[in-house]
């Protein structure tokens, strides 16, 4: 069986401009994303540029950013719902509820899968995201950091894509509350979602992530091997904190 | 010319979101500004009438009040009143509301879920502001026929079926035309302008007072610069039937 009919996105260097910056062709982002899998790049300067090429945002100059198993739907006007952006910290909008606000790409786009309609699959969003109710009806401003950062965790998912791209995920979760995050983007996984996400939260991308870009190599790396060059101390650190994770994920 | 088509929403769920922003949207443009139209239109009418029929009872002219309310009022200070009203309470607010939505990555949100800026932010507002302005001047109109009543009182007795047939009289179908199509316009040009600035913002949130700024000079160049142009047809229109 063709492997390469697997692969869900194949970078090949690109280079080009979105409306934040420039992605270099120094960067040589050269990598294959499969169905399931979750990759991890410990910076988020070009990542952020990257994802805004993979989402069609910019210009490509040089190189590719392919799908080649979505190619039967580039044809489709709304190809690029199959895409997920959670953004770092902003992006809500502020005139909505938070429920309106997982609701609106859902509705816009009129999703349906099955008997799931918008709503419903508005309801599993939040639900996966672990928003309680009391929140949904509420503004942005009116509630704490993380319920913000779940919220768009929700909405980059409601829509049910084929690939998620998580901007600094971590960001605004305290602590303790990691192995949530950690618990909902296996959960993403489960559904054959690829996930590529971007932080400078090493630690727990290694924890989570199967692969990770090394810049230094310019590699894509198995996380195994990208700790065999870390050395010891950090493969028992990060198999503890791994372990951490999915037992604190498991007893939440 | 602008593309139209491209603000206009194609499958259900648009028609449905487009909806329900343009019910906001006329919320706050339109339901929110009928007090003020009613109290600037009383006070307006009551002023041109007080004034008028002052005026006119000098030279027994009292039977030509309606022709001057419909002058004053209709013709000229309701499509300019509601176009001030429309730039001082809604034009800013939407300027300053894209401005923002564009500092807080709101705009690359909708972009990055495929939703249409055009038709989800901008071609509701557009239609909101083109209604809105169209029905706040006609509330002015009204408030302004009841305060121009007032006003045509306070010296001596004016009978109510007198003072409503003299305008009724001196209404013709070119002025009903031309106020719809001033309103209208104003309206549409006055959004546009806001939405413009609006959408100019870079990234900086010292940028939200400036394009704020901007909107209400253009938007007020604008609007008296239309109003100018729709009397300036109108007028040449009736000389060239004389």
């Amino acid at each position: 069986m063709d492997r390469t009919q697997d692969v869900i996105v194949d970078v090949r260097s690109p280079a080009g401009t979105c409306h934040i910056g420039t992605l270099t062709a120094e960067t040589n982002f050269n990598f294959q994303v499969r169905p399931g899998q979750i990759v991890g790049f410990l910076e988020a300067r070009n990542s952020t540029f990257l994802f805004r090429l993979i989402l069609g945002l910019g210009t490509l100059s040089t190189g590719t950013i392919d799908f080649p198993s979505l190619d039967h739907l580039r044809k489709n006007e709304n190809f690029y719902i199959n895409f997920g952006l959670a953004q770092r910290e902003k992006g809500l909008l502020s005139n909505l509820n938070i429920l309106e606000n997982v609701e609106l790409p859902a509705r816009y786009h009129n999703i349906k899968v099955g008997e799931l309609g918008p709503d419903e699959l508005t309801h599993k969003a939040l639900r996966e995201a672990i928003i309680p109710e009391n929140f949904w009806n509420l503004r942005p401003d009116h509630i704490p950091w993380e319920i913000k950062k779940r919220t768009i965790l929700a909405r980059a998912v409601v829509c049910l894509p084929k690939i998620v791209l998580l901007e600094d995920p971590t960001n605004m979760f305290r602590w303790e509350k990691l192995p949530e995050l950690f618990h909902w983007i296996k959960l993403q996984q489960t559904e054959k979602r690829a996930t590529l996400l971007c932080t400078e939260n090493i630690p727990f991308a290694l924890s989570i992530c199967d692969s990770v870009w090394n810049a230094e190599t310019q590699k894509l790396e198995t996380v195994d091997q990208y700790l065999e060059e870390k050395g010891t101390e950090w493969s028992t650190f990060i198999t503890q904190m791994r372990k951490q994770l999915e037992v604190s994920c498991v007893s939440t | 010319m602008i593309p139209l088509l491209e603000y206009i929403p194609h499958d259900r769920g648009q028609r449905q979101e487009f909806l329900r922003v343009f019910l906001r949207q006329t919320y706050y443009t339109f339901n929110q500004a009928i007090p003020l139209m009613g109290i600037l239109g009383v006070f307006a009418g009551l002023s041109v009438a007080f004034q008028a029929r002052l005026g006119l009872s000098f030279i027994g002219g009292n039977d030509s009040l309606g022709q001057i309310v419909v002058v004053v009022l209709v013709r000229e200070l309701a499509p300019l009143m509601s176009s001030l009203v429309l730039i001082a309470r809604s034009a800013t607010a939407v300027a300053s509301e894209l401005a923002t939505m564009k500092v807080q990555q709101e705009i690359e949100a909708l972009l990055a879920m495929r939703i249409n800026v055009k038709q989800y932010l901008l071609g509701p507002r557009l239609l909101a502001a083109t209604l809105s302005i169209f029905c706040m001047a006609i509330c002015f109109v009204f408030a302004g026929i009841v305060g121009a009543w007032f006003g045509a009182n306070f010296w001596s007795y004016y009978p109510l079926f007198q003072f409503l047939n003299s305008i009724s009289l001196s209404l013709a179908p070119a002025d009903i035309f031309f106020f719809i199509a001033k309103t209208t316009l104003i309206g549409t040009g006055i959004f546009m302008v806001a939405i413009k600035s609006g959408m100019s913002l870079h990234k900086a949130p010292f940028e939200v007072p400036i394009v704020t700024n901007k909107a209400v000079v253009d938007a007020l160049f604008i609007a008296i610069a239309l109003q100018i142009f729709f009397s300036g047809i109108f007028y040449l229109w009736i000389g060239l039937k004389m």
